[in-house]
């Protein structure tokens, strides 16, 4: 053992600080999707060349109409609320987007972008309020909530002319046609109306006010900009049964009424050439379209389809009709008659949530996050799963290793089961497994001759992990409340998908139960599933039992105590919800964040009762983060090993709890280590008159013994500050208080030894993990996910309390593995594991190791997914794939012959020694 | 006929006991030319005095002297030996490694050959002064041994500091179960 130990330690020892991934193993062992986001349809626009969209994940992109895949794609620094943000055709090839900025609502940013490039052609910056409506006629009119009205350059964007709405007038919405330009307004003893603005060059005027409902009551107004005429429409409440509409184009409104045949849900108008299509979803679910044709100051009804369970979208004159199995589309003559023609499609088993239709094309949304675009003339074009855009929480789970689904059961049949019986069917067995034998020893040569254990590819509908268990699912639950299962092995391809798997209840978290293969998905509202994490099938569905009423589930807590395997659900309420077996019978001590303060509870004959309270030291701090060491992390040694070989003994408490916290006044952050168990305060750092960038708050991860923690501040140097904090039980070379001792949090033990590091990293970090190997003999790397795109990994060996400062190591220090500190950590690339990917948005990374020690498997999520494996103290129990197995096969068969040949000589001549007829 | 003529007489003497017996040679062999027996045996006579044999005190003095030689032998290697572990440092090469193996299995065989060593100048009444060199050529070569050991411990491979027992140190038992809710 203690020779294995050496040699493991002979590796490690020269394992450099700085590795690269190398170029064959790029697009190799990673994997990356990119994603967009959740859709939504006013800010979807259709073209026959691209799909352009602004997401609700704030990201501007153009997806190409034939294969679906991202032309472009900006992860925009803009407030993504619908009522906030409008994205409109700007002209045949460019589109308009301009959004409140998410730091200050009243200012809008416009922006102008080429729709087959991404390039940005103009964009300026409006005070006022956020954009309430754009209308594009010549230039552009943007009607800002703070009621003001600006004209801009369509080619520049500079602003051309200003108006302001008079005082009491509420903003609504904004329509410009090519005569002229209306501002819809809300009064309050005037009613629902327009201002008319006229006036060229640089001053716009009001001219006209059209009162166009008296009713200040009227809701939900909407605007129809059609192919001939702009109408706006809304309702009144207590006259559900008719829509109120008025072309808005002329000094004079013209107001009209429509009724349509039966009592609406909800509507949409398009303009036609000769009146309106009403598009209506009745209080049954059913829709219909009523075509109405504009003569003498009245709308006619013409033509009415039949009542349809598909949704129904239409544009330019057709009518597309989306069921669950089809997209229909039909001409819509004048008199409102279908003209059919018919494609049948396969859609997603989901329901569908909206259409938006270009003149050909129809872009679904459906209820489970995923989009379809669909072609009257090919049907689907195809299809994007966007609901792994928005991850509530993602884990790793273990496959079965070859041959263990089948044999396992049958062992433990023999192993109980008579001797007889358990003999034959021993041979029974053996004889069936006989059968895979041809395929094994092929694969076996495969594999020897190629020296590649990814040779022979595992099947991707299979549930057997792979040789090094680099094959794993990643099971990702979305707001949606829908599962997804991601193939690691197979460039996270879809292993399994399912919706609504709480059944329209809110995930909240999902954990893995006894075996690697049972999940708990835990919802908001109590309910409780049980899936099968191999194959996505949902085994059982319940609801917590005693579930208060009007409770929530806070958090799921996974935790093993005296061997026993325990789930809970944590409440709004305080309530701790055992899901399986029963509550655990030793007093168990929890601790949760809640608003600014940190709680300790004791969990003692079946009821949880609180004990301590940690409040932050001032009322204008708040907890910004917090983080505790992962339950898997295992400790090898206990203590770390200096130059002169005595020890530093770590403090290994169990119960440490990171929090921080920041002062949004005085821009600074605090950081407080917490035995959360008795709330002990065991070290505290502050960071004051550094400008920290509180917004964003302060990213920690804790190790064995150490806190990683980063900020981004303006002084003294700008950029991203990133701590170590390095705790051992005492300052004193082999002093170990611990020793022989039973630790408690509740005796009066001595605080750890900190000694502290602070780096400069120049990129601004979003997350930080450490990196997990199967045995904890590996290094750590610290894991940070980057808001440029990229995921870097830093050894925890570079971010060392150790590091001697203004001076060069001394021999022992070298021994230690120590370098001369340095500040800056640097620009280096061979830090970014993600390599050329552009990694946009990811907020969060977890690890889960391999079966090999060297290896762990990194996986990325936030907007788009990564997935990478990492090797922290190089890949020292895996051949390199340079090894030259031929030549040492050629040596073995040479020495084979040698002996062939040799050995008979050496016999004879003992042989003849031994008769003494040769000396 | 069994035997006849072509019979070889190897066969004869395998098969047949009583004609394998061997006769004890008699024969005289004159002496080899120029062997002049006179002067061998006569050499009293030709030098004119008898030559008398080193007495026994002399023969153990001469034998004790002997063996103190090869009990302080390694006493004169020592220093070389000191000096060069020394000089190849503390490195874990091949070079010094052979060499420390040295510093441990050569003493080891001295001592472990003591007796034939010192055999040839045994006898009984000089066995306690023989002793003597023996337990003296026993120490130094356990002097040898101790530079071998200080050799080991320049380089690191004596378990004598508190990190070479790391490992077998347990961890302290943590008596509270704490579960963070994040």
């Amino acid at each position: 053992m203690h020779v294995r130990a050496l040699s493991l330690f002979l590796a490690l020892a020269t394992a450099t600080l700085v590795r690269a991934l190398f170029a064959d193993e790029a697009f190799v062992v990673d994997w990356h999707i990119a994603s967009i986001g959740s859709i939504v349809p006013s800010r979807a626009l259709v073209s026959p060349d691209s799909v352009t969209i602004f997401s609700e994940s704030s990201v501007l992109a153009s997806l190409d109409t034939v294969n679906g895949t991202v032309r472009w794609r900006h992860l925009l620094d803009e407030s993504a609320v619908s009522q906030h943000s409008h994205l409109i055709r700007l002209d045949s090839s460019a589109v308009l987007l301009a959004a409140a900025t998410p730091a200050d609502a009243a200012i809008t940013h416009v922006a102008a972008w080429v729709e087959d490039s991404g390039y940005l052609v103009w964009d300026g910056y409006l005070s006022g309020g956020a954009p309430l409506g754009v209308s594009v006629s010549g230039d552009v009119y943007i009607l800002l909530s703070g009621g003001k009205v600006q004209r801009l350059s369509r080619s520049t964007g500079s602003v051309v002319a200003e108006y302001s709405l008079p005082e009491g007038y509420s903003p609504v919405d904004i329509v410009a046609s090519k005569g002229s330009i209306s501002v819809i307004t809300r009064k309050q003893d005037k009613g629902l109306g327009y201002f008319v603005l006229t006036g060229g060059g640089g001053e716009l005027a009001d001219d006209t006010y059209v009162v166009i409902d008296k009713n200040p009551a009227a809701v939900s107004v909407t605007k129809a900009e059609g192919y001939n005429s702009n109408i706006i429409s809304w309702t009144v409440p207590g006259e559900s049964t008719t829509i109120k509409l008025a072309g808005v184009s002329g000094s004079s409104a013209q107001c009209l009424t429509v009724t349509p045949e039966a009592p609406y849900a909800s509507f949409t108008l398009t303009s036609s050439t000769s009146g309106v299509v009403a598009t209506i979803t009745g209080l049954d679910g059913k829709s219909w379209t009523e075509t109405y044709i504009y003569s003498g100051g009245k709308l006619t009804l013409v033509g009415v389809t039949d009542p349809t369970e598909s949704a129904l979208a239409v544009s330019a004159a057709t009518l597309f009709e989306i069921s669950k199995t089809s997209i229909s589309s039909f001409a819509l003559t004048t008199t409102g008659a279908k003209l059919a023609s018919h494609t049948e499609i396969e859609l997603s088993p989901s329901s569908v949530e909206f259409a938006t239709c270009g003149s050909s094309a129809c872009l679904v949304g459906f209820k489970n996050g995923e989009y379809v675009l669909v072609t009257t003339t090919t049907g689907v074009a195809w299809a994007r799963d966007e609901s792994i855009a928005d991850v509530v929480s993602a884990l790793f789970v273990d496959l079965e290793e070859e041959g263990e689904s089948s044999s396992l059961g049958e062992v433990l049949f023999e192993e109980n089961a008579a001797p007889l019986q358990a003999y034959i069917h021993r041979v029974k067995r053996h004889w069936k497994a006989l059968a895979g034998l041809p395929q094994y020893v092929i694969g076996f040569f495969q594999r020897f001759l190629s020296g590649d254990y990814d040779a022979v590819p595992v099947d991707p509908n299979s549930t057997v992990s792979d040789t090094f268990g680099f094959r794993k699912f990643v099971v990702l639950a979305t707001t949606k409340g829908s599962l997804r299962a991601l193939d690691t092995a197979h460039a996270g391809a879809f292993a399994w998908k399912v919706d609504d798997v709480l059944e329209s209840d809110a995930i909240v978290g999902i954990v893995q139960g006894d075996a690697k293969n049972e999940l708990y998905v835990v919802g908001a509202f109590g309910t409780v599933a049980y899936v099968n994490a191999l194959t996505g099938k949902v085994m059982t569905i319940s609801k917590i039992a005693d579930f208060g009423l009007g409770d929530k589930v806070e958090s799921v807590l996974s935790f093993v105590d005296d061997g026993m395997h325990y789930i809970a659900a944590w409440t709004a309420h305080g309530q701790l919800h055992f899901l399986k077996a029963s509550s655990p019978a030793t007093s168990m001590y929890f601790s949760k964040v809640i608003d600014n303060v940190v709680a300790g509870y004791v969990f003692k004959e079946n009821r949880l009762v609180p004990t301590w309270q940690f409040t932050l030291p001032t009322s204008s701090y708040r907890i910004s983060s917090f983080a505790a060491r992962h339950p898997e992390d295992k400790t090898v040694s206990l203590g770390r090993v200096l130059g002169d070989r005595s020890v530093l003994y770590k403090y290994l408490n169990p119960h440490i709890l990171a929090v921080a916290a920041v002062d949004d006044t005085t821009k600074s952050a605090a950081v407080f280590l917490i035995d959360d168990v008795s709330g002990r305060l065991l070290y505290s750092s502050f960071h004051e008159n550094e400008v920290v960038d509180t917004a964003v708050g302060v990213k920690l991860v804790v190790g064995e013994h150490w806190v990683v923690y980063s900020y981004w501040s303006d002084l003294p140097a700008r950029g991203e500050k990133l701590v170590v904090l390095d705790m051992y039980e005492s300052d004193i070379k082999n002093e170990r208080w611990s020793k022989g001792q039973n630790f408690s949090s509740f005796t009066e033990t001595p605080l750890p030894f900190v000694q502290g590091q602070a780096y400069l990293f120049p990129e601004h970090i979003t997350s930080l993990t450490v990196s997990r190997s199967r045995f904890g003999i590996t290094n750590r790397d610290i894991i940070a996910t980057l808001d440029t795109a990229q995921i870097a990994v830093l050894p925890k060996r570079l971010l060392d309390a150790r590091r001697p400062v203004n001076r060069d190591p001394t021999n022992d220090e070298k021994e230690e593995g120590l370098v001369k500190y340095d500040a800056l950590i640097g620009d280096d690339k061979r830090f970014i594991i993600s390599h050329v990917y552009n990694v946009l948005g990811t907020k969060k990374a977890i690890c889960s190791p391999a079966y090999l020690e060297s290896t762990v498997l990194v996986f990325a999520y936030g907007l788009d997914l990564f997935f990478t494996r990492i090797t922290p103290s190089q890949p020292f129990d895996l051949l390199s794939k340079s090894f030259n197995k031929g030549q040492l096969l050629l040596t073995i068969f040479a020495l084979m012959v040698a002996v062939r040949f040799t050995s008979p000589m050496v016999k004879r001549k003992q042989l003849n020694i031994r008769w003494g007829t040769q000396k | 006929m069994l035997y006849n003529m072509s019979t070889p007489s190897w066969l004869l003497s395998y098969t047949k006991p009583s004609l394998a017996v061997v006769k004890k040679s008699t024969a005289v062999y004159p002496d080899p030319p120029s062997f002049n027996k006179d002067i061998i045996l006569n050499t009293k006579a030709k030098h004119g005095k008898e030559i008398v044999g080193p007495t026994s005190e002399e023969r153990d003095t001469l034998k004790v002297k002997k063996a103190w030689e090869i009990a302080l032998a390694p006493s004169k290697s020592l220093p070389m030996n000191a000096i060069m572990s020394y000089f190849s440092g503390s490195s874990l090469q091949i070079f010094s490694l052979t060499m420390t193996f040295m510093l441990f299995s050569n003493p080891a065989k001295a001592i472990a050959n003591v007796g034939p060593t010192f055999a040839r100048y045994e006898s009984e009444s000089t066995f306690s002064r023989i002793l003597q060199a023996k337990l003296v050529f026993i120490v130094l070569q356990l002097a040898t041994v101790a530079v071998g050991l200080w050799k080991m411990g320049s380089m690191g491979v004596l378990p004598t500091k508190r990190s070479d027992w790391l490992a077998w140190e347990s961890e302290t038992p943590v008596l509270e179960r704490g579960v963070f809710v994040s």
